[in-house]
């Protein structure tokens, strides 16, 4: 018999996701996750209209700070008002698939993990853009060799966290580079982690909207940055 | 003494005029201040004694005056980018900080009741 996750709550950032977030929230739904917190992260569009007719819970933001802002009040939220046993962060743009909740949160469930990392890679039927494999597969390397872990998906946004994980975590970066601090303090924090597979579904508009070369360059320096000055 | 010479000498001086300002308006600390005017004391002595350059370059095993001028310069100027870079991170950081608390706090306002049942039914 599949076990019964309690008091799991499902984690959005969202930026000017007015388009998908309806569907991302439905789709969560239908699954049965109901507990699910939006935070919208300063967007100019209805994102957040959207996710309040929705009947979610939702934190705004009156500025966009980036998704490791976005992310950091969620869980700050979370862990002061409901103290959810898992927390699952889950991107608003219709990447990922609701069905994989269920895995993601399996190895914490059983508890082999404090934290799950969905990968990408590790699953069969993701497509990934070959000019975005090359990117992500040289950021897998850059990890490597500045955190000092190996994993086969760096950057993806589908996570679950135990209480363990997200109490001892602090996001301090409020871009993109927060994936890259996420990492680092698994290592110094000594948090048992895992991945799985996930499947990525991209659209045109992700495709364009996501990181890119001079991104991802970018991305490099400001994590050699965060470790020289840090 | 040549008209450059004379023209970063005035600006010294008058560089050197507004540091102390700051300090005694208490917009600069001591340490502050005091790099500052060693700065510009510098540019000063420089400017009265340009040869003093190649006597100080060659002591330091640099070829030419020039070559110390500009390379001091340049260290300088990336220590101070540096500390720019510093202190524009920390107001990053803080305004992050303000932005989430003020999200926060407003949430608190209307927080959700803890789940009753399982989630997934």
């Amino acid at each position: 018999m599949q076990p019964i996750y309690h008091d799991v709550w499902i984690l959005i950032p969202a930026y000017n996701e007015e388009i998908s977030l309806r569907a991302v929230i439905d789709d969560l739904q239908q699954e049965g996750w109901n507990h699910i917190l939006v935070v919208c992260d300063g967007s100019l569009d209805a994102t957040e209209s959207v996710a309040r007719a929705q009947g979610v819970t939702v934190v705004s933001l009156v500025m966009n700070r980036g998704q490791g802002a976005a992310l950091r009040a969620g869980f700050e939220y979370l862990q002061s008002s409901v103290h959810p046993r898992i927390i699952v962060t889950f991107d608003a743009d219709g990447q990922h698939h609701a069905e994989d909740v269920a895995n993601v949160i399996r190895p914490i469930g059983e508890g082999r993990a404090d934290i799950v990392l969905g990968s990408r890679f590790l699953h069969p039927d993701s497509q990934v853009p070959l000019a975005r494999k090359i990117i992500l597969k040289l950021g897998l390397l850059y990890t490597m060799l500045v955190s000092d872990i190996f994993l086969t998906d760096t950057h993806n946004g589908f996570r679950a966290f135990n209480e363990k994980a997200y109490t001892a975590l602090k996001i301090t970066q409020r871009g993109m580079e927060h994936a890259s601090e996420i990492i680092d303090q698994i290592k110094q924090k000594r948090l048992r982690f895992v991945e799985v597979p996930v499947l990525i579904t991209y659209n045109e508009k992700t495709y364009r909207r996501k990181q890119g070369t001079s991104n991802f360059i970018h991305l490099g320096v400001k994590t050699l940055l965060r470790k020289i000055t840090s | 003494m040549t008209i450059f010479h004379f023209f970063a000498l005035a600006f010294s001086v008058f560089a050197i005029s507004r540091v102390f300002l700051r300090y005694k308006s208490r917009n600069e600390t001591l340490g502050e201040f005091l790099f500052w005017s060693l700065l510009w004391i510098a540019v000063i002595v420089f400017s009265i004694q340009p040869q003093w350059t190649t006597t100080v370059a060659q002591f330091l095993g640099i070829a030419r005056g020039a070559d110390f001028v500009f390379l001091s310069g340049t260290i300088v100027l990336m220590y101070l980018l540096f500390r720019l870079y510093i202190k524009v991170d920390n107001i990053d950081k803080d305004i992050t900080r303000l932005i989430v608390k003020s999200a926060l706090q407003d949430a608190q306002k209307t927080k959700p009741s803890p789940p009753q049942d399982d989630n997934k039914s």
